[in-house]
């Protein structure tokens, strides 16, 4: 007889972790959608962000004193990329903009290595791993408390696209560039917001998947798993980046224990990869991009 | 006056008519306002926008030639011309797209070799596209309020506390926005994404967020292009309209002869990258020159009176 509960634990355990996935995602959305970069770095600002943030509470930092410097470390990055690597690149073609970002991921990593060295370090936020019971189906807390942290962050990103002129020129210059340029909107100022905004992302994504994972130079990798993710959700979308990371986590979780006895195990890192491949083939944008309507 | 009759509410420069004279010169008004006294006393009031010696060539053809134009305050002036004759280059050189060979712009009483496009709107300069620049995934109200987009003055970080002068900015911006949309009678497509809307609303959204920062003066690249009989019509009532409420200064480039006879104040004609005509519509419609260039002496275009 199949296990139902099972199932539904299974699926909702790929759930949570797949908030985890689309928490990386976003930040590449939001970059891709206001500027058309596919920001490779986004990883590599995740992995800065969480050694940073854990090497100052090693120094002895208070929590939120060590959050606070890391979050203006962030900014200044933001506006650091924007001023040296995107201003002097515009309108170069997307494949330049991207090879700047994989360029400029491997320069974060190098200047996280230079500065806080190479070693792993665990990074504690306080909260336990330790599973609990809702009618019979084991939930992890952690898993838990991340998807709400990542619920309420793009809630908060939801208001402010929504209610304040600086969302309001986000959505503009992600809606058409020529036209922002038209009304006088000032695209480097618009960039170099959204890239504090990517590092503000990359600072909670990387501090929950530090805790996960323990702080080191692998975590620029959850990069690779941001791009079924993209490719799922489409690259131009916060509700596609947040639905391609739930599908994933569950595609993932159930393809292991279901699928995976089939190959001997194993699948779960390969599984999405090919769900994203198989949609490419039949919707190319993703579930949630926009189509690109070429007129001729 | 009888403008105000639309339903729009009474606008502000409205109040005010001696600050169109006063400001006739347009622009740096700290800068001179007792010199300029004494200056406009002298020599006559400079246009609101100036073409002088305009020369552009693109390799070895030669978009325009030795063109001159003038647009007095408060004027709707028409630039017509075959295709291809250099009315866009025209256009374009007035918002800084391109850098005439030879040549200046004068906005009122500052001349500019290449215009800054940054500049434009503190300038007081709006401009439309011919094939629009509208942000489609927004809606009405949010297309007009971006018209203001130049003039965020609160910081980021006021603008998330809501600081007293963010509010109020936010406020006013707010308040132009809903005028202008009320003043253009597109209340009711307020809250519909602009890409949806008919194509000749659309350019009526378009004009209404160049009208939102009440510019001096605003160009209007091929407003009526691709818009229907009646759209046209309601259109370019709004062009008179923005002129007779706001004093604006217009500058219309087009292909559509008909609809600009009727509007436009003085009609310039080129040919060629020349200027070949300029005077009032009834001048330009019995010009020879104009008829052999552009009307066509054997009537084939007279198909361009119908569209």
């Amino acid at each position: 007889m199949f296990d139902y509960q099972f199932l539904l634990e299974v699926l909702i355990g790929g759930l949570l972790s797949g908030v985890m996935y689309s928490l990386v995602a976003i930040g590449f959305v939001l970059i891709y959608k206001t500027s058309g970069v596919l920001n490779f770095a986004q990883g590599a600002m995740l992995l800065f962000a969480a050694l940073t943030f854990v090497s100052l509470v090693e120094r002895g930092a208070p929590f939120l004193a060590a959050l606070a410097a890391t979050l203006v470390i962030m900014v200044v990055l933001g506006i650091a990329t924007e001023r040296l690597v995107l201003r002097p690149l515009v309108n170069q073609p997307p494949v330049t903009l991207f090879m700047a970002t994989l360029g400029l991921s491997y320069v974060i990593e190098g200047a996280a290595q230079l500065l806080w060295g190479t070693q792993v370090h665990g990074l504690d936020i306080g909260i336990s791993d330790a599973p609990f019971e809702v009618a019979g189906v084991l939930i992890s807390r952690f898993d838990l408390f991340a998807a709400a942290v990542a619920g309420s962050l793009v809630a908060l990103f939801a208001l402010f696209f929504r209610y304040t002129r600086t969302g309001l020129s986000f959505r503009a210059v992600a809606d058409d560039q020529f036209a922002a340029l038209a009304v006088g909107l000032r695209l480097p100022r618009v960039w170099a917001a959204v890239w504090i905004v990517a590092g503000i992302v990359a600072l909670v994504g990387g501090l929950l998947w530090g805790a996960r994972l323990g702080v080191q130079f692998s975590l620029s990798l959850v990069v690779l798993k941001a791009l079924p993710v993209l490719v799922l959700g489409g690259f131009d979308s916060i509700t596609g980046a947040i639905v391609g990371g739930l599908l994933v986590g569950a595609i993932e979780k159930l393809a292991e224990v279901y699928v995976g006895p089939l190959f001997g195990g194993g699948i779960e890192a390969w599984a999405a990869y090919v769900a994203a491949l198989a949609l490419l083939l039949i919707r190319p944008s993703g579930l949630f991009g926009q189509k690109l309507v070429e007129r001729v | 006056m009888t403008a105000i009759a639309t339903g729009a509410r009474v606008f502000r420069l409205e109040d005010s008519p001696p600050h169109r004279c006063a400001d006739a010169s347009g622009g740096q008004r700290e800068e001179a306002l007792e010199g300029r006294a004494e200056h406009a006393a002298k020599t006559p009031v400079r246009p609101a926008l100036g073409l002088a010696h305009i020369s552009l060539t693109f390799g070895g053809v030669a978009a325009l030639r030795e063109v001159d134009l003038d647009v007095a305050e408060g004027e709707i002036r028409a630039v017509i011309g075959p295709n291809g004759a250099g009315k866009s280059s025209l256009l374009n050189i007035v918002s800084g797209l391109y850098r005439p060979d030879r040549g200046e712009v004068w906005f009122g009483e500052r001349s500019f070799r290449e215009v800054p496009t940054s500049k434009l709107a503190g300038l007081g300069v709006a401009r439309t596209f011919q094939n629009l620049a509208l942000f489609k995934g927004l809606s009405v109200f949010d297309n007009v309020l971006m018209g203001l987009a130049h003039r965020v003055r609160a910081g980021f970080l006021q603008q998330i506390v809501g600081s007293p002068l963010a509010r109020r900015i936010e406020a006013e911006n707010r308040a132009a926005a809903e005028e202008v949309i009320g003043f253009l009678h597109l209340t009711e497509v307020r809250d519909r994404l602009a890409g949806t809307l008919p194509y000749g609303v659309q350019k009526g959204v378009e004009l209404a967020r160049a009208l939102v920062t009440r510019p001096k003066l605003l160009l209007l690249d091929e407003p009526f292009a691709g818009v229907t009989l009646a759209e046209k019509r309601e259109l370019s009532q709004h062009v008179r309209n923005a002129r007779d409420s706001f004093g604006t200064t217009i500058v219309l480039i087009e292909h559509d002869i008909g609809v600009v006879m009727g509007l436009s104040d003085r009609v310039a004609v080129l040919d060629y990258g020349r200027k070949i005509a300029d005077g009032t519509p009834a001048q330009v419609r019995t010009d020879p020159a104009v008829i052999d260039a552009y009307l066509g002496v054997a009537h084939e275009t007279d198909t361009e009176f119908e569209i």
